[in-house]
């Protein structure tokens, strides 16, 4: 299965619930969900060792941009359980400002169902997709990654967000 | 006739009920109309800022739908639009700054104001 499910499942979450998850292209465009400071507070809630690994990595790339991750209950929430959603991962803004757009609570939902097996490498690339998604990224397609190093990406899974993601980052906050 | 002391009584009551008056109108909510001479086009250009848009509506699109919102919006209104509006200008230009309580008691305000005149339904605004 490839990451094109996420993009699906995204899609019609967006047409079937008012707190659709965060897709936004690299384009600056208000559907990016940018967070609303450059202060994010982040708390896990029983992870289980994939999630873990993933939410420690995605935490720790998005530390790389302007913004800046800290424990707490305020801004970022990361779950992990078996959803019967076809998405791997799902970042969600439950508390968005209706003028600008920017997010100030989202949710971070790893599924464990379909991760069931994967490596702590694979865990890793969700978590730093997800966690690029709070920071108001979108997908990468191959036509705008040529160099496959983007864990924005939609079909592939590199770990790490790539300078192009960071600059697109820090222009949000 | 009344005495002075009765008289005295009733100025001081009097009085209070002046002030009671006075004070309940100074301290009254403020008022916005439900209907204004150009709510029509405030609420076609409010409907960019529905639920359902906000994943598709662009950053340069919310700025004009809100210039356009503070043209029409009413009198009352005015000042917190401009502050919404300088929200969205480029860092660029020209703009002023609230503090962030401001700007967050300003956007509920016009947002509640929003979903109440025009039944356009608002992310995280509940009215």
């Amino acid at each position: 299965m490839r990451r094109t499910v996420i993009a699906v499942a995204t899609a019609i979450l967006t047409i079937a619930v008012a707190a659709s998850p965060a897709a936004a292209s690299h384009g600056n465009k208000a559907n990016a969900g940018p967070p609303d400071n450059a202060q994010q507070d982040v708390q896990t809630n029983s992870l289980t060792t994939g999630g873990t690994a993933a939410y420690s990595h995605g935490r720790a790339q998005l530390d790389r941009t302007d913004i800046t991750m800290s424990t707490g209950g305020s801004d970022l929430h990361v779950y992990d359980a078996s959803y019967s959603s076809s998405w791997y991962g799902q970042t969600s803004c439950t508390d968005r400002n209706w003028l600008n757009g920017k997010c100030d609570h989202m949710d971070i939902k790893f599924n464990t169902r379909l991760m069931s097996g994967a490596s702590t490498s694979k865990w890793q690339s969700l978590g730093c997709h997800e966690f690029g998604h709070s920071g108001g990224l979108g997908h990468r397609y191959r036509s705008t990654d040529s160099n496959d190093n983007s864990c924005m990406r939609d079909d592939i899974w590199p770990k790490y967000l790539d300078t192009h993601d960071i600059d697109a980052v820090n222009q949000y906050v | 006739m009344l005495s002075t002391s009765t008289s005295r009584r009733l100025a001081v009551g009097a009085a209070a009920v002046v002030l009671v008056a006075v004070g309940g109108w100074l301290l009254r909510p403020e008022s916005l109309p439900t209907e204004w001479p150009d709510k029509a086009s405030f609420c076609v250009q409010a409907k960019a800022f529905e639920v359902a848009n906000q994943d598709h509506v662009t950053g340069e699109e919310r700025l004009a739908a809100a210039r356009a919102m503070e043209q029409s919006s009413p009198e009352a209104l005015r000042d917190e639009l401009r502050v919404l509006v300088d929200d969205l200008v480029p860092e660029s230009e020209p703009h002023s700054h609230v503090s962030a309580d401001e700007f967050q008691e300003i956007t509920v305000k016009v947002g509640e104001f929003v979903e109440r005149a025009c039944g356009v339904n608002l992310p995280s605004i509940r009215t």
